[in-house]
C-alpha cells in the first residue's frame, strides 16, 4: 500500500550553507489494511514525513509509492486525485468549516471534482459514517456547537467520506483530554479494522502507538521500528 | 511602562496596520480639506476680482441713456471729501482691423485720469484718438498693442429711441482707431459694475474725445465714487451730497431767455418733458405755459396739402390771433397765412393732419385728425416763433428740407421748393396751431407731453427759475442716486456658489470610503491582537483601559492621518484647481482660480477628519473589543464560530424591508405625479430603495443555504459565514453603482426634445442678443428692408422682440450670488400662444403659463418669471420670494417670482411682462434680444443671414441648441467631477473591498490548506474564492442598478432626457472590473506560497 525508499528532506537553514537534514534515507513499507504508528519528540519530522506520503510535500530525495504509483511521477492534478480519493487526513487541529453543518463538513471532501457518484448516495455515505463516529444527533450542528471531542469525530468522519485505502492521521489527539483522546483512538483502531483502511498515525502519544500493529521511531532523521 | 509608551510599542511594532490606518485616514482628511480649499480658493478669487473690478470704487451713480454733467463728479466728491469720476458707458461692437473677428456687447468708457486713480492704475498719456483695450477683448480680437481697431459705438440717443420722431439714420458711429495698450487687471482692465467672475470685453477711450464724438460735451452717465483714505462713505451722506450738489442740468433740463419773445423758456435735452417736471415747473408760476410742438406728415384741406409740418400745440393762456388757446375748441385749429395760401384754406374750413406715433409694439402708426380752421394768422409775434420747434434730432441743424432725417420716414419726392423756401424763410416755425390738451391726446408719450414750458421774463431770471425747480425735483426720482456696488459685490461673492460644500458633497463617496477603509483596516488589526487585549484584562486592567489603549491608538492614528491629509489637501486643492481651469473649466465658467486657504477650513478639516476617523475605528472595533475574556483570548478564530443572527432579525428586518419598500414606491410615484416633487422623489424614494435593496442583502446572506452540493454551495457558505464583512462589500458597492447610475442619468442632453416648444428652447430656433437697441418690429417688412433685408429674404422667419434691463448674470456661468439679475420683459400672449417652455410651477392656479405675468400683485410688486436653474441655484430663491429693484424714476418695487420654467436657454435673468417693463423703465428703449422662429431647416441660412445684415448693430446670433448645451455643460462638468470624484470612491472602495476578501482569505488559510490537502486544486480554491465574492460583487451591483434606475424614472419621464447607456454601461463595467480585479489579486496573494504553513500554523 505505502512505500518509502531511501526518502530524504533537506530544510535550507538561513545563513548556512549547510541544510538540515531532516529525514534521512527513510524506508518504510506498509501493507494494505496494516495500521501503523510513527512517535517521537517534537521537531523530530514526524510532521514532514506524513506530508511527503501524502503528496503534500516533497522529498529532497527518494521515492514514495503510495498504491503502486510513485508520487513523483504525478502531475498537481493526480496528486489531488490521490489526495482526494485514497487518501484520508486527520489532522491535530480539526480544520473544520465553521459556516458549514456537520453533514456539510463530511461532504466537503466530494465537491473538489473527482467524486463521481450521485448527491444523494454521497449524503447516504456521509450520514453513515457520521452515525459510526457517533454524531448522528449532531449532523446539523455547525463545529462552534460541538465539543472538541466531537469536532474530531467529524474530521474523522470527513476524512472517510471518499472512502480512502489509506488514512494518515497527524497527532489525532494532541489537542484532546485523556478520555476524550481514548474515544478517538478506539474510533481509529475501529474503524482500521472493520473498514480495511491502511491507518499512519504521527503521534507522541505512546499509548496511542501502542494500539497500533506497528511501532516505529523517529529520531534524529532516522526511523526504525520499536520492538 | 506607562500606557502612552505601551501605545506607541504597539504603533511601531505593528507599524505595517497603523500605516495602513494612517494613510486611509489621510485620504479621508485630503479629500475633505480639498474640498473646503477649493472653496475658500473660489471664494478668495472671487473676492479679489470683486477689487480687480472696482477698485477704489465704493459706490456708482449710473443714469443709462441719459446723461448728467459731469461737473456733478467734482461737486459730489468736494461735498463728501471722496474721489469721483465721471465716465460715459456705452455698449458697441469691436471688430478687428481685417474685419476677420469681432466681439459684440463690447463695454466702451469714456474716462479720465479720476477713472484710473479710482483704479489705482497708471494714468494714460496722451492717448486722444486712440483705444485700451482690456485683455480679454485683446485676446477676443487676437490684437496687440500696435494693432488698429474699428470700434463701432451706439450712440446715445438726444430722444429716446423709441418715440416716433427719433432720427432713424444710424444710431452708432464708427472709428478706426489704433491700440495704445492692452489694460490688464493692474491697469483696471477689468472694471465692470456687474458680479461676475468672468472678464468683461472692455475698451477704453479718453472721456474728452468720445465727449466730442457723441456731442455730448461735459457730459456723463457713470459717477464712481471711492471712499477716502481717512472715511467711510455712508449711504445717507451720500445722498444728502446728491441733492446739494446737483443742479437740473443734471437731469437734461435748463432754462434759457428767449429776449425776442421775452420769455425764459424750460427745455429738455431729450426734448419732451417729463409729466412730473412738467407739473412742478407749471407750479412754479401762473403764468407758467406748455408747449407741445410736433412734427406732422400732411397738413390737407379738400383741395391741397403741404407735407411735413411743425403743428405746436399751445397752453390755455397763451394768446394768438386776438383770444387765448382756451377758447380752442378741441377740433379747431389755427393756421399761418402760408399755410392757408398754400392749401388754400380759411376760417372755417375743415382740414386734416396726418402724423405718426409709435404703437406699443414698435409699429409706426400713422393717425389722422380733422380740424376746422378757427383763424388764420400771419407769421408774426408768436406764430412767427421759430423756436416753438424744440431741437428735434434730424431736423434742428439741417439748411435744407433734403437733409431731414425726423425718424420717420419721409418720402423726399413730395418736398417742394415752396416747402424748401418756407424752411430757409422760417426754418421750423409751426404752420398752425392747436390747444395744448388737444395736442396731448394726438402726441404724448411716456417720455412727456410737452417739449418747453415759457415763464415771462418780466418776472423771472433763469438761475431762480433753476433753484426753484430744483428745490422742487427729488434727484432720486430723476435717476440721480448712488448704489453700493462694493457692497453688493462682494454679498455676491461671499454668498455665491459654495464650491467648498459642492466639492463635498461631490467627494462623498471618496471620504466615505476612505472612512470605511480606515475601520476596516483597523478592525482587521485589532483582530489579530484580541488576544492582547484578553490578556490585559485577565491581568487585571478594566475594561475602559483596555478599550481605551485601542481606541487611543486609533486616535493617534487619526491625529497623525488627519494632520497629514491636510498637507495632502494642499496638494490635492492645487490638483483640483488645476483642473478647474483646463478639462473641469466649464464647472467655473472659464474663471481663473487663485490658491487660497483659510485657517477656518484648516481646523474644520483637521477637526472634521480626526473626529469621522475616531467615529470609523471606535465603531468598526467597539463589537471586537466587546467580547469576553475568553473570546478575547482565543483570539480571531474563536469569532469565526459566531455566526448566527439574532433571533427574531429576520422578522424586523422583513418588517423594515416592507415600510422602506412601500415608502420608497410612494415616492416615487409622488414623484412621477407632480413635478416638482422629482428631486425629492430621487433622493428619498432612491435612498429608501436602497436600503430596501440592502435589507433584501442581508436577508440573502442571513438566510438559510441551499443545497450543499457543490462548490458554488460551499462558496455560498462562504459569504454566510462573516456577514457582516459580505453585507459591508454589498453596501460599498451599492452606494457607489447607485451613485454612478444615479448621476449619470441625470445628465442632460440639451438636443433631446431641443425642436418642441415644451423644451429649453421654447421651439425656438435661434436667438439673438443687439449691441444696439432696436425699436421696431422686425416682424414687419418695411422695417425689414430698413436693415437691408431683401423680400421674402426673412420669409417664415418670426422675431420676439424682448427688452433688456442690465443685471446680473444669475445663470450658472457666474458663481456670485446674484442680487440682481438682469430683467427681460415679454408679451406673454406671444410665448403663451407658442406653447413655448414648459412651467416646473405656477403661483395661481387659474393661470395657464405666461399669463400670470398679468396678475395684479398690488403692494407695489410685479410678477416675474425664472428658470428653475435661475430661482433655485442662481438666486437662491423660491416662488413667492421677492427681489427688490430700483426703477428709472429711483422708485424702489418688488419683483415676485410666480412661475419657474424647466432650464432653458431664459436662464440667467428674470422675466417679468412688457407692459410692467415699460412702465418701469422709460429710459430702457426698444429691443435687444429675440427669440427667432424659422422654417424648419432654414436655422442656420437664417442665422447667417442675420449676423451678416445685423452686423452693425452688433448682433450676435446663436442657434438655442447651442446656448441649452453651454448652460447644459456647466451642470454636465458638476456631474463629470461627481462621477470622477465618486469613481476614485470606488476604487478605494474597491481597494477596500481587496482588503476585506485578503483578510477573510488569510483569516481562513487553515481551511484553505485543509482543502488542498483533501484534494482541492489550487485553482479550484481560487474559483470558490471568486466566486463567493463575486456573488457579493454582483449583488451589490445589481441592488445598485435596479435602485438607481427606478428611483430616477421622474427624471426621466418629464425631462425626456436621454440616458448615456454607452458611457454609464462603461463606467459600471470599469467598477466591476476594477472589483474583480482586486478580488483576483487578494485571492492569488492568499494561495500564493506554500499552504502547508497555513496548517502548521494552526
Amino acid at each position: 500500500m505505502l512505500e518509502l525508499i531511501n526518502v530524504c528532506r533537506d530544510f535550507p537553514v538561513p545563513g548556512v550553507n549547510e541544510p538540515a537534514h531532516i529525514l534521512k534515507n527513510i524506508n518504510l513499507r506498509v501493507e494494505a489494511g496494516q495500521s501503523v504508528s510513527i512517535v517521537g519528540p517534537s521537531g523530530s519530522g514526524k510532521s514532514t514525513l506524513l506530508n511527503i506520503i501524502s503528496g503534500l510535500d516533497e522529498p529532497s530525495a527518494g521515492a514514495v509509492i503510495v498504491n503502486g504509483s510513485d508520487l513523483k511521477q504525478m502531475n498537481e492534478k493526480a496528486l489531488a486525485k490521490l489526495r482526494n480519493q485514497d487518501i484520508g487526513f486527520v489532522f491535530q487541529l480539526h480544520h473544520l468549516l465553521p459556516q458549514c453543518s456537520v453533514l456539510e463538513n463530511v461532504i466537503v471532501p466530494t465537491l473538489a471534482g473527482f467524486c463521481e457518484e450521485s448527491k444523494n448516495q454521497i449524503e447516504q455515505r456521509a450520514l453513515e459514517l457520521i452515525e459510526a463516529v457517533g454524531l448522528a444527533d449532531h449532523k446539523n450542528h455547525r463545529p462552534g456547537e460541538l465539543s472538541v471531542g466531537q469536532r474530531q469525530r467529524t474530521a474523522l468522519a470527513r476524512a472517510l467520506v471518499n472512502e480512502p485505502k489509506l488514512l494518515l492521521a497527524d497527532e489525532p489527539t494532541g489537542a484532546l483530554d485523556a478520555d476524550t483522546a481514548g474515544e478517538i483512538s478506539e474510533l481509529l483502531i475501529e474503524l482500521n479494522e472493520k473498514r480495511k483502511v491502511t491507518l499512519v498515525v504521527v503521534t507522541h502519544s505512546m499509548d496511542l502507538a501502542k494500539k497500533m500493529s506497528k511501532v516505529y521511531k523517529l529520531d534524529n532523521g532516522s526511523l526504525s521500528e520499536e520492538s | 511602562m506607562y500606557l502612552a509608551c505601551l501605545i506607541k510599542r504597539s504603533l511601531v511594532f505593528y507599524w505595517r496596520t497603523a500605516l495602513a490606518v494612517l494613510i486611509a485616514a489621510m485620504v479621508g482628511t485630503a479629500v475633505l480639506s480639498g474640498a473646503l480649499f477649493v472653496g475658500d480658493s473660489v471664494r478668495g478669487s472671487l473676492s479679489m476680482i470683486v477689487e480687480q473690478r472696482l477698485g477704489k470704487t465704493e459706490l456708482v451713480l449710473s443714469t443709462g441713456s441719459e446723461f448728467f454733467t459731469t461737473e456733478l463728479a467734482g461737486r459730489v466728491s468736494s461735498e463728501l471729501n471722496s474721489p469721483a469720476a465721471a465716465v460715459i458707458a456705452l455698449h458697441g461692437v469691436a471688430v478687428n482691423a481685417d474685419g476677420t473677428r469681432r466681439a459684440n456687447n463690447v463695454r466702451i468708457y469714456g474716462v479720465d485720469d479720476d477713472f484710473f486713480a479710482m483704479g489705482e492704475a497708471k494714468v494714460i498719456e496722451d492717448w486722444s484718438g486712440q483705444v485700451v483695450l482690456n485683455m480679454a477683448l485683446a485676446n477676443k480680437l487676437l490684437l496687440e498693442s500696435t494693432d488698429e481697431i474699428v470700434l463701432r459705438i451706439v450712440k446715445p440717443g438726444v430722444l429716446p429711441l423709441d418715440t416716433a420722431l427719433t432720427a432713424s439714420g444710424e444710431n452708432s458711429i464708427s472709428f478706426r482707431l489704433p491700440v495704445k495698450a492692452i489694460a490688464t487687471e493692474k491697469e483696471f482692465g477689468r472694471f465692470g459694475l456687474e458680479s461676475n467672475q468672468q472678464w468683461p470685453l472692455n475698451i477704453f477711450v479718453p472721456r474728452s474725445w468720445l465727449e466730442e464724438k457723441l456731442e455730448l460735451t461735459g457730459h456723463a452717465n457713470l459717477l464712481l465714487l471711492g471712499s477716502g483714505d481717512t472715511n467711510d462713505i455712508k449711504t445717507e451722506d451720500v445722498d444728502s451730497a446728491v441733492k446739494k450738489a446737483w443742479t437740473i442740468a443734471d437731469v437734461g433740463l435748463g432754462f434759457k431767455a428767449n429776449e425776442k419773445r421775452s420769455v425764459i423758456e424750460l427745455a429738455s435735452r431729450r426734448v419732451f418733458i417729463d409729466d412730473d417736471i412738467f407739473r412742478k415747473a407749471k407750479g412754479l408760476s401762473p403764468k407758467a405755459t406748455g408747449i407741445l410742438t410736433y412734427f406732422v406728415n400732411e397738413i390737407k384741406s379738400d383741395t391741397d396739402s403741404c407735407p411735413y409740418s411743425m403743428v405746436a400745440a399751445i397752453d390755455d393762456n397763451v394768446k394768438l390771433g386776438g383770444f387765448p388757446a382756451s377758447q380752442l375748441a378741441d377740433d379747431e385749429i389755427i393756421i399761418n397765412r402760408w399755410l392757408a395760401d398754400d392749401i388754400k384754406a380759411q376760417s372755417g374750413d375743415v382740414i386734416e393732419l396726418s402724423y405718426f406715433v409709435l404703437s406699443s409694439d414698435g409699429k409706426l402708426d400713422e393717425h389722422r385728425k380733422k380740424f376746422t380752421v378757427r383763424e388764420v394768422v400771419e407769421i408774426e409775434g408768436l406764430a412767427a416763433d421759430q423756436t416753438l420747434m424744440p431741437d428735434f434730432p434730424g431736423l434742428k441743424d439741417v439748411e435744407n428740407c433734403r437733409q431731414w432725417e425726423p425718424g420717420v420716414p419721409v418720402d423726399l419726392d413730395k418736398i417742394r421748393d415752396v416747402d424748401e423756401k418756407y424752411w430757409e424763410d422760417y426754418r421750423g416755425t409751426p404752420k398752425a396751431f392747436i390747444s395744448l390738451k388737444t395736442g396731448q391726446q394726438m402726441w404724448s408719450n411716456r417720455y412727456g407731453s410737452v417739449t418747453a414750458v415759457r415763464y415771462p421774463a418780466s418776472q423771472f431770471g433763469t438761475e431762480q427759475l433753476s433753484n426753484s425747480l430744483k428745490d422742487m425735483i427729488n434727484p432720486r426720482s430723476e435717476g440721480l442716486f448712488f448704489s453700493d456696488v462694493r457692497q453688493r459685490g462682494l454679498k455676491a461673492s461671499s454668498e455665491g456658489t459654495d464650491f467648498g460644500q459642492l466639492f463635498a458633497g461631490l467627494s462623498m463617496f471618496l471620504i466615505g470610503s476612505a472612512l470605511v477603509l480606515t475601520g476596516l483596516l483597523f478592525v482587521f488589526g485589532v483582530q489579530r491582537r484580541t488576544n492582547q487585549a484578553g490578556i490585559l484584562l485577565a491581568g487585571g486592567f478594566n475594561e475602559a483601559t483596555v478599550h481605551g489603549l485601542f481606541i487611543w491608538e486609533g486616535m493617534v492614528l487619526a491625529i497623525a492621518g488627519s494632520g497629514l491629509g491636510l498637507v495632502l489637501g494642499l496638494a490635492y486643492t492645487k490638483a483640483v484647481i488645476r483642473l478647474l481651469t483646463t478639462i473641469w473649466a466649464d464647472a467655473v465658467s472659464g474663471s481663473e482660480l487663485g490658491f487660497y486657504v483659510t485657517v477656518k477650513s484648516c481646523v474644520i478639516s483637521v477637526v472634521a477628519g480626526i473626529l469621522m476617523a475616531t467615529a470609523s475605528i471606535w465603531y468598526a472595533g467597539r463589537k471586537e473589543l466587546r467580547k469576553s475574556i475568553r473570546e478575547l483570548l482565543d483570539g480571531s478564530r474563536q469569532g469565526q464560530f459566531d455566526i448566527s443572527s439574532p433571533a427574531g432579525s429576520g422578522k424586523l428586518a422583513y418588517i423594515l424591508l416592507v415600510i422602506t419598500l412601500v415608502s420608497a414606491l410612494l415616492l416615487i410615484a409622488a414623484g412621477l405625479i407632480d413635478d416638482s416633487m422629482k428631486v425629492g422623489a430621487f433622493f428619498g424614494g432612491g435612498a429608501l430603495l436602497l436600503l430596501s435593496g440592502i435589507i433584501v442583502a442581508r436577508l440573502k446572506i442571513t438566510g438559510s443555504q441551499r443545497k450543499f452540493s457543490s462548490i458554488a454551495s460551499l462558496a455560498s457558505a462562504n459569504a454566510q459565514s462573516r456577514p457582516g464583512r459580505s453585507l459591508a462589500v454589498v453596501t460599498l458597492l451599492a452606494l457607489g453603482v447607485f451613485m454612478v447610475v444615479g448621476v449619470g442619468s441625470n445628465r442632460r442632453d440639451p438636443l433631446a426634445g431641443a425642436e418642441k416648444r415644451g423644451s429649453g428652447t421654447g421651439g425656438f430656433i435661434l436667438m439673438a442678443q443687439s449691441s444696439a437697441v432696436i425699436t421696431k418690429d422686425l416682424n414687419l417688412e418695411p422695417v425689414q428692408r430698413e436693415y437691408r433685408f431683401f423680400e421674402d429674404e426673412l420669409k417664415g422667419v418670426n422675431f420676439v422682440s424682448i427688452r433688456v434691463r442690465d443685471g446680473e448674470d444669475a445663470s450658472c456661468f457666474n458663481l456670485n450670488r446674484v442680487q440682481k439679475p438682469q430683467l427681460l420683459s415679454v408679451k406673454p400672449a406671444e410665448l403663451e400662444s407658442r406653447g413655448a417652455f414648459s412651467f416646473t410651477n405656477i403661483m395661481f392656479s387659474e393661470n395657464s403659463g405666461w399669463d400670470v405675468l398679468e396678475e395684479k400683485l398690488g403692494d407695489d410688486a410685479i410678477p416675474a418669471i425664472g428658470d428653475e436653474a435661475t430661482v433655485i441655484w442662481g438666486l437662491g430663491k423660491s416662488p413667492g420670494d421677492e427681489i427688490e429693484y430700483v426703477d428709472d424714476s429711483g422708485r424702489s418695487f418688488r419683483v415676485r417670482i410666480v412661475g419657474v420654467i424647466n432650464n432653458s436657454i431664459l436662464q440667467g435673468n428674470l422675466i417679468i411682462s412688457d407692459k410692467n417693463f415699460r412702465e418701469r423703465f422709460s429710459n430702457e428703449q426698444g429691443y435687444r434680444m429675440f427669440l427667432i422662429d424659422t422654417q424648419p431647416g432654414q436655422g442656420s441660412e437664417v442665422l447667417e443671414l442675420l449676423t451678416e445684415r445685423m452686423s452693425d448693430k452688433g448682433f450676435e446670433v446663436t442657434t438655442t441648441a447651442e446656448k441649452l448645451a453651454a448652460f447644459s455643460s456647466v451642470e454636465n462638468t458638476y456631474l463629470t467631477v461627481f462621477q470622477v470624484l465618486g469613481g476614485f470612491g470606488i476604487i478605494l472602495g474597491s481597494f477596500g473591498l481587496g482588503v476585506v476578501v485578503l483578510r477573510n482569505v488569510l483569516d481562513r488559510r487553515g481551511e484553505l490548506a485543509m482543502l488542498w490537502a483533501l484534494g482541492f486544486e489550487k485553482a479550484t480554491l481560487k474559483r470558490i474564492i471568486l466566486r463567493e465574492h463575486f456573488g457579493l460583487v454582483l449583488m451589490g451591483f445589481l441592488i445598485g442598478v435596479v435602485t438607481a434606475a427606478v428611483a430616477v424614472m421622474p427624471v426621466l419621464i418629464s425631462s425626456a432626457q436621454r440616458v448615456p447607456f454607452i458611457s454609464l454601461g462603461l463606467t459600471i463595467i470599469m467598477i466591476a472590473i476594477s472589483g474583480l480585479f482586486w478580488i483576483w489579486l487578494a485571492g492569488s496573494v492568499a494561495l500564493k506560497g506554500d499552504l502547508l504553513e497555513g496548517l502548521r500554523n494552526e
